[in-house]
């Protein structure tokens, strides 16, 4: 029974995570008659590099910043403007050139912004980020011959040659779709490897203990300068590459406010923002949800019967769709509820608590299996010794 | 190991916390440092590990002045330390506590593995490894004392400063700090202990510096302390007799 338990222990993680990967790289052909699910997938994917990259700053550094759309669009519209033919600033470069040039300037700024916020805590963190997004989101809308102002700033898109075949097997979006595949799994990667770096430890004793963490000997500015450069790169390289992608081709300024911050912050708080695949997680499925929820598909059986009492649903607020209920602004209403029951109930999200009982079991495995080599025995003891390891445990 | 404070002033506005304090530890010397509430114990504390920065005065460490230099550059330098209030990392797990200081060592070579072993040796000294992967929030109080020690251990400073390491442990955990404290001393480690517990601080320490209104009152071997009069005043006020407050016997 120990040994199906352990067995189960140890391969689920791999199991899981090797389902989720299938499940995101075979999305596409499941879609394959309906490309505007596979847009929604591209989209999701963006909100999850942006949703785990915040939970890389706050979730495990403890900043808690409300600028990462403003890093996202930096870096979108300096690759817009600089691989643009004609305009001020014109460079004609290629997205390939144009992206990580946009993507370092991010970084850039998140080294100045980092560091001015040094000094800076909770409150006074989020009002000093809020105010440079607005501020950055402002001068965007008004300098309307760098940016395109409110209308927006036209991207050149990139081509993926190797990737056109998709379109006729999956969908028209698999491109753009495999595209922020690839940059969300890198992003992951780079990601975790930080984290399971010595980094890593460090930025999570920054956030919990400043001072304690300092008389211990981690540099404490380099930390949260380290995070937050990181951190807005990630987010730049997101929103550069999802923009100039095949089928979307433009940004606009209104895409940083405050209310789209707080959608990624909310996806992160809800997935597990002290766990990067949580916070990713949680995103895909928010913005599934919310997209699914725009329309909630009925039995054709009670089409009629929804047709019928049209008027008294609009007078609530609601719809009548194509194929179901339109919830329009409920949606957002339940989105609300959801964060306000997590963050009073589930302090680490809905996702995280359960990715951290999934790998704990692996790490007391792990543990048991270093002993045994160190003492020599058979690895075949590792079962019984890990057993007996969980049983002393209980014991305590 | 050398630490020489030269006429260090601390003043918070017009409140003198520390006022012209010059002392000089050297070797491996288990000197405690007492003091009444408000003495300016803990102030100095932050002024040698760098959370605080003199207003004036030099602080010396092994041939190196450290007076207003980062908490994290002085840590490098072989200076560590634990707070009055316990300070563990409470979402971090008691093996990442420990890794903590290992990793953070300037230079250190050490693979991950190594410093976990490691690790793992010194929570088995504290007889805590069977908690290794509990939330230091999870630990009691008295744990969490001895994961402050722990830290440390890994730290492997040359100097350590104690801040109230028995305030609030049960006597079974106090028994755990005591052994710890003569392993460190073995290692030819200075020690700076501070306690309320007077017979402790008189049973380990081999000098004791007594602070009183920010200004040092007396230096010296417990046994010349105890009898000084400023340190009785200090302690039981003009009007009291000399009695059972001070122990009788180091």
């Amino acid at each position: 029974m120990s040994t199906l338990r352990q067995t189960y222990d140890r391969y689920l993680p791999v199991v899981l995570g090797v389902a989720f990967l299938l499940a995101l790289v075979f999305f596409p052909f499941f879609e394959s008659d309906s490309p505007y699910w596979v847009y929604v997938g591209a989209n999701a994917l963006f909100y999850a590099i942006l949703a785990s990259s915040w939970a890389l700053l706050a979730g495990y550094n403890g900043q808690f910043s409300f600028a990462h759309m403003a890093f996202m669009a930096l870096a979108t519209y300096v690759s817009g403007i600089i691989g643009r033919e004609t305009g001020i600033w014109a460079m004609n470069l290629s997205p390939w050139v144009s992206i990580p040039i946009g993507v370092a300037v991010a970084g850039l700024v998140g080294l100045l912004i980092g560091y001015l916020c040094l000094r800076l805590r909770s409150t006074y963190l989020a009002l000093f980020t809020i105010a440079f997004a607005e501020i950055l989101r402002l001068v965007l809308k008004a300098e309307i011959d760098l940016t395109g102002g409110p209308n927006g700033l036209y991207l050149k898109t990139f081509n993926l040659p190797f990737l056109e075949g998709l379109t006729r097997v999956a969908s028209t979006y698999a491109p753009m779709y495999y595209t922020m595949l690839v940059v969300f799994l890198v992003s992951l990667a780079v990601m975790y490897a930080l984290v399971n770096s010595k980094y890593g430890i460090f930025f999570r004793a920054v956030r919990e203990d400043e001072e304690a963490a300092a008389a211990l000997g981690v540099h404490v500015v380099r930390v949260r300068i380290l995070a937050f450069v990181v951190s807005s790169m990630i987010a730049g390289l997101a929103g550069a590459v999802f923009h100039h992608s095949p089928g979307i081709g433009i940004i606009v300024p209104d895409e940083m406010i405050i209310g789209r911050m707080s959608l990624v912050i909310a996806m992160a708080v809800i997935g597990g923002s002290n766990n990067l695949m949580a916070a990713a997680i949680g995103a895909l499925f928010l913005h599934f949800s919310l997209e699914w929820l725009q329309e909630i598909p009925v039995p054709d059986a009670l089409m009629p019967w929804l047709l019928q009492n049209q008027a008294r649903l609009e007078a609530w607020g609601l719809g009548v769709g194509e194929v179901g209920l339109k919830t329009n602004a409920w949606r957002m209403v339940a989105f609300g509820i959801l964060l306000m029951v997590t963050l009073r109930f589930w302090r680490n999200g809905l996702i995280s608590p359960i990715l951290e009982r999934i790998m704990q079991a692996r790490a007391k495995e792990e543990v048991a299996r270093g002993r045994a080599a160190k003492a020599g025995k058979d690895l075949a003891d590792v079962d019984k010794l890990v057993v007996d390891e969980e049983a002393n445990e209980g014991g305590q | 190991m050398r630490l020489e404070l030269k006429n260090v002033v601390k003043q918070f506005g017009g409140l003198t916390a520390v006022n012209g304090v010059s002392f000089t530890i050297e070797g491996s010397q288990l000197v405690g440092l007492i003091g009444p509430n408000g003495a300016g114990k803990s102030t100095l504390t932050n002024l040698i590990s760098g959370i605080l920065k003199p207003t004036s005065g030099e602080i010396w460490f092994n041939g190196e002045r450290i007076d207003g230099k980062p908490p994290y550059y002085i840590a490098a330098k072989g200076i560590g330390r634990t707070f009055q209030v316990t300070r563990a990392f409470r979402r971090m797990t008691v093996l990442e506590n420990l890794l903590t200081p290992g990793l953070a060592k300037f230079g250190n070579r050490k693979s991950r593995a190594q410093l976990e072993e490691e690790a793992m040796e010194i929570l088995r000294f504290l007889t805590m490894d069977h908690l290794r992967w509990e939330y230091a929030s999870n630990l009691s109080g008295g744990q969490q004392k001895l994961l402050e020690l722990g830290r440390l251990l890994m730290m492997d400073p040359d100097l350590i400063i104690l801040d109230e390491p028995f305030a609030g442990v049960h006597p079974k955990l106090q028994r755990t700090i005591y052994d710890y404290i003569k392993r460190v001393k073995e290692r030819g480690k200075a020690i700076i202990l501070i306690s309320h517990d007077m017979e402790s601080i008189f049973t380990l320490s081999e000098r004791l510096i007594v602070l009183n209104f920010g200004t040092l009152i007396a230096d010296g071997p417990p046994e010349e302390v105890k009898e000084n009069p400023e340190v009785i005043e200090a302690y039981l006020g003009k009007d009291e007799e000399e009695d059972q407050f001070l122990p009788t016997a180091a």
